[in-house]
């Protein structure tokens, strides 16, 4: 008790640096919090399967291309199951839903309803590789049964309203599905998120392709034996004869295509996935920078800790001083000096907790994509409560040790260095080197999405309506793009196989004896054009021209890296093996189909001049663009009543692709703001010690003739010193960082010098004001009244 | 009770050797009242300093009945100032951040006495000095003479055998002086051994024999 009592009255001492200390590592606290949970979630996805270390995905990587593939041929794992005795089960899962929400149609209390859904098939091994927590299921392999589903709770309640949902049908893509399990939604940080997993089709085109070796569409999962290790594993795969023969189409100049089985706890960071989209990944490099950045702002908060203990010290060794006299043991002190300072930061660390909980909801999806799960981790809180702890100690080390060494008549009447010491000049140098990192880094971050959301791409994006085709709209086209090219809303329609953004269609052909893999989108005729291509040899497809569909229009990257001209052939072989030829009748200029992060590849366009099962895209010439979106939903219900439209703007769609970015810019923004925060409590602190200690000097300089902008700039020059020396040390590391950064897109911002002026002056500016205000009150005091002090 | 024998104290600097006690020898019966007088800068503050084991005499003997106590190790020195021996100082030296009872309730606290008796040991004090009504205050809104009172209360709560004070009427004027050498006068008729430093020559008076300290060295009386 009356060590509480002890420390609450050295908190007293100094209420200035009690308030700060408490604000600064609550702060820093409830970042760091969110930061390592963030991290640690990042670093876990899926681990939460049993067995998640004996789980992998199959890839395919074929030589001379940066990037794996994982669609694989069906019957791959099932021949890997059967040769490999290790392998103890396999499983396919197609989150196809990625690709496009497909209707669904159920009745629920006699009413019949629909909604577009994300949805994923699999088959009745899914549940032998990976872990589902089901609240109801008819067996173990709940997808076992043709046409059955198992859903997510969340999916129940939706359509059903309750959790009792076995046996429940609804119909989608022409089928009737039962469900045969409800399960509990995954972690967020799971590769499952799609709310319904439909069992894989028994017929049909899905069924024949999968037994067919030469197609390639299916992602796959095998689990293992524990103690299998990877290259092992990989090695006895690629052996494998079937495999080796099947895959041997990928074989480019003696180099073999190879399987990879790539683990599920590295499934997360995969960057080099073709086909990234369909499984949730984030970037590596950007969660370690936030886990450096989580370290940064718990090392700036502690040194100010260190700092404000050492500041106060004089003060509060008079009274440990007197104390001694009076009988107070040195173990005595040390420990309270410990205790205090691990209660101060264990209170901040339950504070900053609440704080953190309170504030995931609403920042967690801006910030990381997700709200965090604190629950799910609570082990890692109790980790970081240890280091809040360590924290605590640390800060305390050194002043606990001066207090007891030093005399107690010596503390007494303040005959001690650490009285004179009250400059922390390098203190303040690191905390302003980070912060001006931080800012240059948000400074750039918001230039390069700002660059990327504005470059020109090769083609016009702003108002185009793009639409999902339905069986009947594809049915009525014709009449549908009559209909709607009626108002002076609408200036074009036209089809396309792929659109920009939504990385699609890959098709081989053969030249010059060798084989290429291309992006290829099929156009009609008008669709070019209506984009703004800029074709810049040969020219653009015929309108109307049955012709064309042995043309081709390449981009300059497909002529660079093929070295094919106007009039060059690409050949390709049906089904029967009969060669088909298409000539090259145009190149366009390169344009970006995916995001800047890409360099373009080669690409490849091609016409059909009938109607085909391609996107709708509608070129809008009005500014009132509601009333456009009413009029087209108007028109194309009447052709396609049963489904609701569904639609985007491609600039819309386009951004989305930054929105890591976007993100990346909130959070980066975010921490240089704390950062800065930080750094000026430090330094205000700081500033008030370093006047109330030379109050005397300031004093006796007034007496003597000093203006206050003398005293003023006489106190700032100290600290300006220390922000320059921080900007020096600052500006080849934040070139560094930022260098390291913009290695992630292929086009990339300019690293202007402004970046690093601008983050080093507002770095200076705050710190100027800071300390100016805090001097301009100590030199505004009446002189006498200093020297009374004393 | 107290017998210094043969203390020196200096400090050793790149050229020289400067003694602030040279040679001290000196002896102090129990329930004596004894004032060390000298000028500035002659060592009295160093000399009680010693006695009161806040320094360490860089060579001699320092008999405490009959142990040396010159090199005590840390614990017994704790010992020493929580049962043995009051300060008191010029400045006072109380807690600011701590009220008139707790600051003369702290000695009690390391000394271990439960809060029961702490209370009626502090009511005690604060009657006996008149400061009752001032118990929650703050030292800062007392007057110089009522600090010191408290400073003295503070030293002698806990019922030392020896007290020690330097320069105690140094911060006030002499109408207070004189009322807490009349406090001093009043404990030492009690019993209390006391060792006060002073250049003031009536307040030395109040005490039974007077020593003088100069440069370093002692002169007797």
């Amino acid at each position: 008790m009356n060590i509480l009592k002890a420390i609450y009255r050295n908190l007293k001492v100094s209420k200035v640096s009690t308030t700060f200390n408490f604000v600064g590592l609550i702060t820093a606290f409830t970042v760091f919090i969110l930061i390592m949970m963030y991290v640690w979630t990042e670093y876990h996805f899926d681990m939460y399967h049993k067995d998640a270390n004996n789980i992998y995905r199959l890839e395919i990587m074929s030589p001379e291309k940066d990037k794996t593939s994982v669609y694989m041929m069906g019957l791959t794992k099932d021949v890997i199951k059967e040769q490999l005795s290790d392998v103890v089960a396999t499983t396919v899962y197609m989150p196809w839903g990625k690709w496009g929400e497909i209707l669904f149609e159920w009745e629920t209390n006699d009413t019949k309803l629909t909604s577009y859904e994300d949805y994923a098939i699999s088959d009745k091994h899914l549940t032998e590789v990976f872990t589902f927590d089901f609240l109801h299921s008819t067996s173990s392999a709940p997808l076992s049964e043709p046409n059955s589903a198992i859903v997510s709770d969340a999916f129940a309640v939706k359509f059903w309203g309750t959790h009792d949902v076995i046996g429940k049908t609804f119909k989608t893509n022409g089928e009737e599905y039962s469900v045969t399990g409800i399960f509990r939604t995954p972690p967020k940080n799971s590769l499952f998120n799609e709310p319904v997993i439909l069992s894989f089709p028994t017929n049909g085109w899905l069924a024949e392709s999968y037994k067919t070796w030469g197609v390639v569409n299916f992602p796959e999962f095998i689990k293992v034996k524990s103690g299998v290790a990877v290259h092992d594993l990989q090695a006895r795969i690629n052996d494998i004869d079937i495999l080796k023969e099947k895959h041997s189409f990928y074989e480019k100049s003696g180099v073999k295509a190879e399987i990879i089985a790539r683990p599920l706890a590295e499934l997360r960071f995969a960057k080099d996935v073709a086909e990234n989209p369909l499984f949730n990944t984030n970037n590596k490099s950007s969660v370690n920078t936030l886990f450096s950045v989580g370290l940064f702002i718990l090392i700036i908060a502690l040194l100010n800790y260190v700092n404000f203990a050492t500041a106060t010290l004089p003060k509060r060794l008079k009274n440990i001083g007197v104390t001694r006299i009076l009988g107070n043991s040195s173990r005595q002190i040390f420990i309270t000096g410990i205790l205090e300072s691990v209660l101060i930061s264990g209170v901040s660390f339950f504070v900053a907790l609440g704080l953190a909980v309170a504030v995931n909801d609403e920042f967690g999806i801006k910030l990381f994509e997700y709200p965090l799960d604190f629950r799910a981790s609570v082990f890692v809180i109790f980790l970081l409560f240890a280091v809040a702890i360590a924290v605590g100690i640390i800060g305390a080390i050194v002043p606990a040790f001066s207090s007891i060494k030093v005399l107690p008549m010596d503390a007494v009447k303040k005959r001690h260095a650490i009285a004179r010491q009250t400059s922390r000049g390098w203190l303040t140098v690191v905390q302003f080197t980070a912060t001006i990192i931080l800012i240059a880094m948000s400074v750039l971050t918001i230039k390069q999405v700002d660059f990327m959301k504005n470059r020109s791409l090769g083609f016009d994006k702003e108002n185009v309506m793009v639409i999902y085709p339905t069986d009947n709209l594809l049915k009525n086209l014709d009449a549908f793009k009559t209909a709607i090219q009626q108002s002076s809303m609408v200036k074009n329609v036209a089809l396309s196989g792929g659109v920009p953004g939504v990385p699609s269609n890959m098709e081989g052909f053969r030249f010059n004896d060798e084989s290429y893999q291309t992006w290829l989108w099929y156009v009609d005729s008008k669709y070019m054009e209506m984009m703004n291509f800029n074709i810049i040899e040969g020219r653009a497809f015929l309108q109307d021209s049955d012709a064309e569909q042995y043309s081709v229009i390449v981009n300059e990257e497909a002529k660079r890296k093929y070295r094919c001209e106007i009039g060059s052939h690409l050949i390709k072989y049906d089904r029967e093996g009969n060669q088909l030829k298409y000539q090259i009748v145009g190149v366009v200029e390169d344009f970006n189909f995916a995001s800047l992060r890409e360099k373009v590849e080669p690409f490849a366009f091609r016409c059909i001049n009938e109607n085909f099962r391609g996107w709708v895209n509608i070129k809008l010439d009005t500014e009132d663009v509601k009333s456009a979106i009413g009029f087209i939903t108007q028109e194309y219900n009447k052709f396609s009543p049963n489904q609701p439209i569904r639609y985007y703007f491609l600039d819309d769609k386009l951004n989305l692709l930054y929105s890591q970015e976007d993100r990346q810019i909130g959070m980066i923004s975010l921490f240089s703001m704390l950062s800065l925060i930080i750094s000026v409590l430090g330094i205000l602190g700081l500033s008030i010690f370093t006047s109330q200690y030379r109050t005397k000097e300031i004093g006796i300089r007034k007496i003597n003739g000093a203006t206050v902008i003398e005293i003023v700039t006489l106190l700032n020059r100290g600290f300006v010193k220390w922000i320059i020396i921080a900007f020096v040390i600052a500006t080849p590391l934040a070139y560094f960082a930022m260098t390291k950064w913009l290695e992630n897109f292929a086009y990339k911002t300019a690293l202007s010098w402004w970046i690093f002026v601008l983050a080093g002056f507002v770095a200076l500016i705050v710190a100027v004001l800071t300390v100016s205000w805090q001097s301009w009150r100590a030199a505004t005091k009446n002189p006498i009244e200093s020297l009374k002090y004393e | 009770m107290i017998a210094l024998k043969n203390i020196d104290k200096f400090y050793d600097s790149k050229f020289q050797r400067t003694f602030v006690l040279k040679d001290i020898n000196l002896e102090v019966n129990e329930g004596e009242f004894l004032s060390v007088m000298g000028p500035s800068g002659s060592g009295k503050s160093t000399l009680l300093n010693i006695i009161g084991l806040l320094d360490t005499p860089s060579d001699g003997e320092y008999w405490l009945y009959d142990t040396n106590v010159a090199q005590l190790n840390e614990k017994n020195r704790g010992k020493y100032h929580r049962d043995f021996v009051g300060f008191i100082f010029q400045a006072y030296h109380l807690i600011e951040e701590m009220t008139v009872y707790e600051n003369i309730e702290t000695p009690l606290i390391y000394k271990g006495v439960k809060q029961k008796d702490r209370q009626a040991m502090v009511a005690d004090m604060l009657d006996r000095f008149g400061v009752v009504a001032k118990k929650d205050l703050y030292p800062q809104q007392l007057s110089g003479g009522q600090q010191q009172l408290v400073g003295i209360a503070r030293a002698i709560v806990g019922k030392p055998k020896l007290l020690l004070a330097d320069e105690p009427t140094g911060n006030l004027h002499s109408k207070q002086g004189e009322m807490i050498m009349e406090t001093l006068k009043e404990l030492h008729t009690e019993g209390m051994t006391i060792i006060q430093v002073t250049h003031n020559d009536k307040f030395a008076a109040y005490g039974e024999r007077i020593v003088h300290l100069e440069d370093g060295l002692l002169k007797q009386q």
